[in-house]
């Protein structure tokens, strides 16, 4: 099972805010699967195990913040790319701005120094 | 290499094991996350260059099908969790008990706000709390008016 369920507060957290990390991946360029979920695995404690990045991928589409198309591949099979769409955008910048509000919040409240 | 791609029978082993894991999810949801399991996997096992142990990490940090699963079956955080808007508190009863208690006051005193604290008691929509803040402003306009009624009996 997962390493963190004795951390609830950062498997909240992490469900809380992945997908706008998805999206904020998607700003400037498509990419296809593979590449997104390996981006968000390097980054150290965002993703425990990158399967889990799929469901969210799909839950992006469903609601129509991202949409998919194939292109052929020169190494391989052909690759679905993912592309933030305008709602994607709008959602996404709606949430840098609460993002940035309540984790300067937090930081308030939670770091020593300057106390 | 042989002609299976790299790693074929572990790929195989996990995809079957993601497929049990997921037997309670929609069908149509399970056969999308087992496709783009499958994908990840031909992508890496397909790549020039890959090994038998390069897929076996890739199925590792995939890690475990239940877990995968589990995200799958997670709420949208979507428009569909909206809460339903609250009803209304104002129905029928609700008016005509604070037109009794207003306006019924000056045309028909006494009976009027008794009638409109009554309409109150009788509300479902409004909580004992709030019934208990009208009866309680209300209360003193009937004593008042009792007053007024028995200061011709007092003098005497």
């Amino acid at each position: 099972m997962d390493a963190d369920d004795t951390r609830p507060a950062l498997t909240q957290l992490r469900r809380g805010t992945i997908e706008f990390c998805v999206l904020a991946l998607l700003r400037h360029d498509e990419r296809y699967a593979v590449d997104l979920v390996r981006e968000l695995g390097a980054v150290d404690g965002l993703v425990t195990s990158e399967g889990t990045v799929y469901p969210l991928l799909s839950r992006l589409r469903r609601d129509g913040l991202v949409t998919t198309t194939w292109r052929e591949s020169e190494s391989g099979p052909p690759r679905r790319y993912y592309r933030i769409t305008d709602s994607g955008g709008r959602s996404l910048r709606a949430f840098a701005d609460d993002w940035s509000r309540f984790r300067d919040a937090v930081d308030t409240l939670i770091t020593e120094e300057g106390r | 290499m042989s002609d299976n791609r790299t790693g074929d029978e572990a790929v195989a082993s996990y995809l079957s094991r993601l497929e049990r894991a997921g037997a309670g999810l929609p069908p149509d949801r399970r056969s999308e996350l087992l496709q783009q399991i499958r994908e990840h996997l031909d992508e890496v096992s397909s790549s020039p260059g890959a090994t038998e142990a390069g897929v076996l990490t890739a199925i590792d940090r995939l890690g475990d099908p239940a877990v995968i699963v589990a995200a799958e079956e997670l709420p949208t955080a979507g428009p569909a969790t909206v809460s339903p808007t609250p009803p209304s508190r104002w129905g029928p009863l609700e008016v005509i008990s604070v037109a009794l208690l207003t306006v019924g006051s000056f045309l028909l005193p006494v009976v009027g706000p008794t009638a409109g604290l009554v309409c109150a008691w009788l509300s479902r929509q409004w909580t004992h709390r709030e019934k208990a803040v009208a009866t309680l402003l209300v209360a003193p306009t009937f004593l008042l008016f009792g007053l007024l009624l028995a200061w011709p009996l007092l003098r005497l």
